[in-house]
């Protein structure tokens, strides 16, 4: 069986770990918690921000990233998106 | 051949057509969604599809409307310029909504057999093939429009191409055996439907009526697969 994560399976473990960190999280924590390495969080996190579903947020030294309002309703609406294209047999 | 229209089915084929469109529109705009997530040229793919299926479908609703409209406004004491004119403007609908149905099928092909590219390339090849030798080797007959001419060419390439992508809905009904897949099954399947009483609406106006009850079936499934996750 095929356990590889699509990259929007990626995006929403991502939103997901930040949403449950009471919604900021430094990208070290944000790592480990969605189970990626340093390089590839760079490539999704670029994609996250560019559609401002998170935003940075800088703490004296320290970077964390933040969930906006946009990704959390991301969050609620991707289940509907992965139920229609799951309906179709072409996944999300 | 002739295409029987039962003259109490006025209008409702155009209704049909306009509900249809609309539960492609939303498709299309779900799928546009999906692509903008995924990058996946299989979403794209159904996008546009979708997309390219309900503008066919909106234009028929236009023109049938229009003529309909046209021709009880006329009566007996039709003018012969009106009546052309009508019959232009439905063979140039009927026309886009044919090359246009015919791109989103191929879409939709595309969609599912991307994972094999050997296989998605000769479907596309043979179709492209097969497309070519009906409009050069087909005559138009002069009795009928243009479009009455084309019309079961279309349905029969229509329908070949919806068999595949039954097949592979059916495929994903046995696997998921979800309420969902089983509405997009379903939905296929009528559009499919929809074609093959094209075929025979030489013989019979129910033929007609039955191929439009059948199109707005399927789309009906996928509008309410769509309502079911609104919930």
């Amino acid at each position: 069986m095929n356990t590889r994560r699509t990259k929007t399976q990626i995006y929403v473990d991502i939103l997901r770990s930040v949403q449950r960190s009471r919604g900021r999280l430094k990208k070290t924590h944000i790592v480990y918690k969605a189970n990626l390495t340093h390089s590839r969080l760079e490539e999704y996190l670029d994609f996250l921000l560019s559609k401002e579903f998170l935003v940075e947020e800088k703490n004296s030294k320290q970077i964390f990233y933040a969930i906006t309002e946009k990704g959390s309703r991301f969050l609620g609406e991707i289940n509907k998106l992965k139920e229609i294209s799951e309906a179709f047999g072409v996944p999300l | 051949m002739h295409i029987i229209i039962p003259v109490w089915f006025y209008g409702f084929d155009s209704a049909m057509y306009f509900v249809s469109s609309i539960v492609g529109f939303l498709l299309s705009f779900y799928f546009y969604k999906i692509y903008s997530l995924s990058s996946d040229k299989k979403h794209s793919y159904l996008y546009l599809g979708f997309l390219l299926l309900s503008i066919g479908l909106l234009s028929l609703a236009i023109t049938d409307l229009y003529s309909y409209i046209a021709f009880s406004n006329c009566h007996a004491s039709c003018i012969l310029g009106i009546i052309d004119d009508v019959f232009s403007l439905e063979d140039f609908a009927y026309l886009a909504y044919f090359g246009l149905s015919l791109m989103a099928y191929i879409l939709f092909i595309l969609a599912y057999g991307s994972e094999s590219p050997k296989f998605s390339k000769g479907m596309l090849l043979f179709f492209v093939l097969y497309v070519i030798l009906i409009a050069k080797f087909v005559p138009i007959s002069g009795e009928c429009n243009v479009w009455e001419s084309y019309h079961g060419y279309f349905h029969l390439t229509s329908l070949i191409m919806l068999i595949f992508v039954s097949f592979r809905n059916v495929a994903n009904y046995f696997e998921k055996k979800s309420l969902n897949s089983l509405l997009v099954m379903n939905a296929f399947i009528f559009i499919s439907l929809f074609h093959v009483f094209h075929l025979f609406v030489f013989i019979s106006g129910w033929m007609y009526v039955f191929a439009h009850i059948s199109m707005l079936i399927g789309f009906s499934s996928l509008l309410l697969m769509v309502l079911r996750l609104k919930k």
